[in-house]
């Protein structure tokens, strides 16, 4: 084969290579099932809240996220809101109705230390009251503080865990209690984000609902699409490393079949390996006698 | 170490964190995907198709990158590797950089993609240093 020919078979096998990883991708890519997922705001309204406008940026970041989510009759979400300070307030059930939603969190007043365990337990208590069984239950907890009174946040999220939520945290400004939020978010299988200004905040929310609306999983097919892409460009490599098996295997054969049959003892008819010179039974010599 | 191992080092370093970046941007980012499906009806067909090109495009890149930096001895595709030594691929990977950039700038900075727009642009800065002086070699 001539090497311009070889060069455009390459290609042409690389090209095979990466349409069978589309075609493969086209068909992994699949809908997420998607039945009711109930969402609960948690919101951390204490003292530190007043701070710097953090309250008014949780309003707005709030709204943003429910407004994502284009809730109406026909919607496969409902939102809730939980208020905490010291005590913990349900300032809005699961709805699908925006607007009465949006009413509750322009009611948000920040005052108070911080419950965050209550708040996590309120919400799991909730979910078992209004939730279906196949619902997704997801909490996304904000706060910019340390929990100071009440229920262990741990405990509470460990509790929560074994009821099926999933919560995502969000740990607004620097004096956030990085660490429990981490580790609230790891062990229900959500996600841990820090927000360190107000407009961080609003972003992070935005990007919070985008992670819940997205319908489809494609992470499988792109894992082979960018597999398929450097086995389509080094295509000489395995073609040379495959033909050198080949040649390695035949000579390993070739030399198998070379190798000179066992001796057999001319004296009392032993089979023998081939290297030995002398028959293992009677010592015989096993050279040949010219 | 000689004066040239030496050159050929710090050619190659940014090299190969510039393919590292680029494989980050095909298995991770999110910024062509999103962009792709921000302005199509989001069906199969084009979830696969916005998949294909969010990872196959900066992966084609990648793979040249780390190719020229690491794995020089081995070969790719003739056509490939024609295209690794002219100039044309740097251009090319200069343009889906900033083209990430201008989709980043474009869609809203915030602290998630500050830093793939950071890469982008230092690494868009590197190419164009790195393409010129290919050029140069090339046409004394």
């Amino acid at each position: 084969m001539d090497s311009d020919t070889k060069r455009k078979l390459q290609l042409t096998i690389g090209f095979a290579v990466f349409v069978l990883a589309v075609a493969v991708s086209y068909f992994s890519v699949t809908e997420v099932e998607n039945p009711q997922r109930d969402i609960y705001l948690v919101i951390d309204v204490s003292g530190s809240m007043a701070d710097q406008s953090k309250i008014i940026f949780a309003k707005n970041a709030a709204i943003e996220f429910v407004n994502a989510f284009q809730l109406d009759n026909s919607s496969d979400y409902r939102i809730g809101l939980i208020a905490f300070e010291a005590r913990v307030n349900t300032l809005a059930k699961l709805t699908d109705d925006p607007s009465g939603l949006k009413d509750a969190i322009s009611l948000l007043q920040a005052g108070g230390g911080t419950a965050m365990g209550d708040a996590i337990r309120t919400a799991d208590d909730l979910f078992s009251q209004e939730s279906g069984s196949d619902a997704r239950k997801t909490v996304l907890l904000l706060t910019d503080g340390v929990s100071n009174t009440g229920m262990n946040p741990i405990t509470a999220a460990q509790n929560a865990k074994g009821s099926g939520l999933t919560i995502f945290t969000v740990a607004y400004g620097n004096d956030a209690d990085f660490s429990t939020l981490n580790q609230i978010a790891t062990m229900t299988g959500g996600k841990f984000y820090k927000a360190l200004s107000g407009q961080d905040l609003v972003t992070t929310f935005a990007n919070i609902a985008d992670v819940m609306i997205s319908p489809v999983a494609h992470y499988g097919s792109r894992t082979l699409i960018l597999v398929a892409i450097p086995i389509l460009l080094f295509i000489p490599v395995i073609e040379r490393g495959v033909s050198t098996m080949i040649h390695k295997a035949e000579e390993t054969f070739l030399d198998k079949r070379r190798t000179p049959p066992q001796p057999t003892c001319p004296n009392c008819g032993i089979l023998n390996r081939t290297t030995s010179k002398f028959c293992k039974k009677c010592g015989n010599s096993l050279r040949r006698r010219n | 170490m000689t004066k040239r191992s030496a050159k050929e080092i710090l050619t190659n370093i940014p090299l190969f964190f510039g393919g590292l970046f680029m494989i980050y941007l095909a298995a991770v980012d999110e910024t062509l995907f999103n962009f792709i499906l921000g302005k199509t009806l989001q069906t199969q067909l084009t979830v696969a198709l916005a998949t294909t090109v969010a990872a196959a495009l900066p992966m084609f890149f990648a793979v040249g990158m780390i190719k020229q930096s690491i794995v020089s001895g081995l070969y790719t595709i003739y056509y490939y590797e024609r295209m690794l030594q002219g100039v044309i691929f740097w251009i090319l990977t200069i343009i889906v950089l900033i083209s990430i950039a201008a989709i980043i700038v474009v869609e809203g900075v915030h602290q998630f993609n500050v830093p793939i727009l950071a890469g982008c642009v230092l690494l868009t800065m590197y190419l164009i240093i790195y393409t010129i002086k290919i050029h140069k070699k090339q046409n004394p």
